[in-house]
């Protein structure tokens, strides 16, 4: 079972640690906004930084239209995991799951927009959704692998 | 030299351990986890604070606090965030801080917090 939260603004967001195999970014744990509405999940670009600037050895493939405007993004193969709770006298693990992720170009306006969890995880999950309890639960149904911690 | 993934199929159960070796290992995967979880703890016990005392600003929230904040104009264009942001990660770096499993964040005066 993987636990999200919902911030203090009562947006739904779940923590994974983004690894981009191949790529000279540096792996790390994130909060992601939880969005059904988008096809997949999207890194912007502050999260980007975090992870070390990968746009910058990236070519735009493709472009989207939302709310926010138009996005530039690039298509990269990740894995993006999850700590997983297990029973207590269990070791920790982490679930994961191979996934091409977008990562948007910095542009006008996508400064400071958040990185989206898409349903390329999501449905790949069982959704519990309880945003009165505070309860946001994902039940991972075919993951790709699990690991230990 | 080992071809690199071209689609997420291509990625080898060999290729996510590697990864996690190349983050300093399962170890510090959990603690990575662990300092996000504890920075989001932070932000809650002080959004009141953070929320009057840094509009329109991002902040770099670590496991013991803020560790760095940049200011950007009322009227910021994307380019203004990203000099923000450019500016924040290198206070970031500066401080020496354990910046695996760190909150990056702008604070809207409208929408409120907005995690990163």
């Amino acid at each position: 079972m993987i636990h999200g939260y919902f911030n203090p603004s009562g947006r739904p967001h779940v923590e994974t640690f983004i690894m981009v195999p191949g790529m000279r970014t540096m792996p790390a744990a994130i909060p992601l906004l939880l969005d059904t509405g988008s096809d997949v999940s999207l890194i912007q670009p502050a999260t980007g930084a975090l992870l070390g600037k990968p746009t910058e050895s990236l070519t735009p493939t493709g472009s989207s239209r939302g709310v926010a405007g138009t996005l530039r993004w690039a298509t990269v193969p990740a894995v993006m995991a999850f700590q997983e709770s297990t029973w207590p006298w269990r070791k920790p693990r982490m679930v994961y799951f191979q996934t091409n992720i977008a990562v948007a170009m910095p542009d006008q306006g996508n400064g400071n927009m958040p990185s989206l969890l898409g349903r390329d995880i999501i449905d790949g999950c069982r959704l519990f959704y309880d945003a009165p309890s505070g309860r946001l639960q994902l039940l991972p149904r075919q993951p790709d692998g699990r690991l230990s911690l | 030299m080992k071809e690199q993934p071209k689609t997420a199929s291509d990625i080898t159960r060999e290729d996510v351990v590697e990864a996690i070796a190349r983050a300093g290992g399962p170890k510090a995967v959990k603690e990575s986890f662990d300092r996000l979880r504890a920075a989001r703890k932070q932000l809650e016990t002080n959004y009141d604070t953070i929320q009057k005392e840094f509009p329109r600003h991002w902040l770099a929230i670590a496991a013991e606090g803020i560790i760095a904040s940049v200011a950007v104009p009322a009227e910021a264009s994307g380019k203004d965030h990203r000099e923000a942001l450019d500016r924040l990660l290198a206070l970031m770096e500066e401080s020496g801080a354990n910046t695996r499993g760190c909150l990056v964040q702008y604070i809207d005066p409208e929408e409120g917090v907005m995690i990163l």
